[in-house]
C-alpha cells in the first residue's frame, strides 16, 4: 500500500517537474513583448482614443443641453444635473487625454525623456479622475475646472512636443536608411550629402526649439504649425538627398 | 550872361590836330603775333581730351539708362525642386529600398490632437 502511495507521489512529482521544465523552456524561448514595441498596440490605443473622443463629444453635448436648461430655469434640480453633466465631461476628457497620451507614448520608443514626461501627465489625469466624483457644488466644479485649465497648458506642450519628436524620430530613421542604402550601393557619403544632412539636422533642431518656446501662464501658444513647417523643410531636403542618391546609383550602374 | 569856360574846350577826339592811331590797329597788331606752337598743341590736346571726356560721360549715362530699363534677373539660387527621376532606371536590387524610402514620407502618425472645451464648469 505504502509503495503504491510512494509511486504515485513520485509520478506526480515527476509530472510536475516535467511540467515546470517545459514551462520554463517555453518562457525562455518566448520573445518578451514590450508594450511600446508593438505596432499593433499603436493601432489598438489609437482606436481606443478615437472611441473615447466620441464619448467625450456625447458628454459634452449633454453638458451644453443641461447648461441651457439651468440658464432657463435656474432650479436646484437643473443645477444638480448641470454639475453631474460637467463631472461626466471632466471624467471623459481625462480618459480621452490619457488614451491620447498612451497612444503617443507607443511611438516614442527612442525618446525616453518624452515618454517619462507623458507618463507624468497620464498619472496626473488618473489622480484627477479619482477626485472628480467628490465635486458636488458649482463652486468646487468651477475650482477644478480652473485648475485643469492651467495644467492643460503644460499637457498640451508635452503632447505637441511628443508629436513633433515622434515625427523627428521617423525622419531620423529614414535618414539612416538613406545612409545604409548609399553604403550598400558603394556610394561615398560625399561632402554634398554631408551638407544636406547638416541642413536636415538643423531643421530638426529648429523644430525642437519651437517646442521649447515659453508659454503664457493663461493661454497655450500652439507651436506645432511652426515646428511642422521646419519638418516639411527637412522633408524637402531628404527628398533631394534621395534623388541625388538615385542619380548616383543610376550613373554608377551605366 | 556869363560864358562858361568848358564850352570852348574841344574834346580830344574832335580835335583834328590830335591825331592818334586808331585802337583797332593796335589790336590787329597784337593778334597778328604768331601763337607759340607749344600753346597751340596744348590747346588742341586739351580740346580733344575735353571732347573725349564729354563722349565718355554721354556713353556712360546712356549705358546706365539702358541697364536700368532691363528686367532685374534674380541671382541664380539653388532650387529645392527635386529632379524627376524615372524609377525604372534604378537597378532592380535598389528599387524596393527606394520605394520604401519614398513611402516613409507619408508615415507620420495620423493622430489628431484632442480638442477640449476648457471652460466647462466655469
Amino acid at each position: 500500500m505504502s509503495k503504491d502511495v510512494e509511486v504515485r507521489v513520485l509520478s506526480a512529482a515527476h509530472f510536475l517537474l516535467n511540467y515546470f521544465m517545459w514551462l520554463l523552456l517555453f518562457l525562455f524561448f518566448a520573445k518578451p513583448v514590450f508594450a511600446q514595441e508593438s505596432p499593433d498596440l499603436y493601432t489598438q490605443y489609437r482606436n481606443d482614443y478615437l472611441y473615447q473622443r466620441d464619448q467625450y463629444q456625447q458628454f459634452y453635448d449633454d453638458y451644453l443641453n443641461k447648461k441651457d436648461i439651468y440658464t432657463k430655469y435656474a432650479s436646484v434640480t437643473a443645477e444638480k444635473d448641470k454639475i453631474l453633466a460637467a463631472k461626466n465631461v471632466f471624467l471623459s476628457q481625462n480618459i480621452m487625454l490619457k488614451s491620447y497620451l498612451m497612444t503617443l507614448r507607443t511611438i516614442l520608443q527612442e525618446s525616453p525623456d518624452n515618454q517619462a514626461e507623458i507618463q507624468k501627465y497620464e498619472n496626473w489625469l488618473s489622480t484627477q479622475n479619482q477626485l472628480i466624483p467628490s465635486l458636488n457644488t458649482t463652486a468646487s466644479v468651477k475650482a477644478w475646472s480652473t485648475t485643469f485649465e492651467k495644467q492643460y497648458i503644460a499637457i498640451q506642450t508635452t503632447l505637441y512636443t511628443g508629436l513633433v519628436q515622434s515625427q523627428i524620430n521617423r525622419r531620423l530613421k529614414t535618414l539612416d536608411e538613406i545612409k545604409k542604402l548609399a553604403d550598400q550601393a558603394g556610394v561615398e557619403w560625399s561632402s554634398s550629402f554631408s551638407l544636406k544632412q547638416g541642413e536636415i539636422n538643423k531643421y530638426f533642431e529648429l523644430a525642437i526649439d519651437a517646442c521649447h518656446q515659453n508659454q503664457r501662464r493663461d493661454q497655450f501658444s500652439n507651436f506645432y504649425p511652426e515646428a511642422k513647417k521646419y519638418l516639411d523643410s527637412a522633408d524637402t531636403n531628404m527628398k533631394s538627398l534621395i534623388a541625388d542618391l538615385k542619380s548616383f546609383i543610376i550613373k554608377n550602374n551605366n | 550872361m556869363e560864358e562858361k569856360l568848358y564850352q570852348n574846350i574841344d574834346p580830344p577826339q574832335n580835335n583834328p590836330l590830335d591825331i592818334k592811331k586808331p585802337e583797332t590797329n593796335e589790336v590787329n597788331e597784337e593778334t597778328k603775333k604768331p601763337i607759340n606752337k607749344k600753346y597751340l598743341l596744348l590747346i588742341i590736346l586739351g580740346s580733344v581730351t575735353f571732347v573725349l571726356l564729354l563722349i565718355a560721360i554721354i556713353v556712360t549715362q546712356t549705358r546706365k539708362s539702358n541697364t536700368s530699363k532691363q528686367e532685374i534677373i534674380p541671382t541664380p539660387s539653388k532650387t529645392m525642386d527635386n529632379p524627376v527621376i524615372n524609377d525604372s532606371l534604378i537597378p532592380s536590387p535598389y528599387q524596393e529600398a527606394f520605394q520604401q524610402l519614398d513611402q516613409s514620407f507619408s508615415q507620420d502618425p495620423d493622430l489628431p490632437a484632442p480638442q477640449i472645451d476648457i471652460k466647462v464648469g466655469q
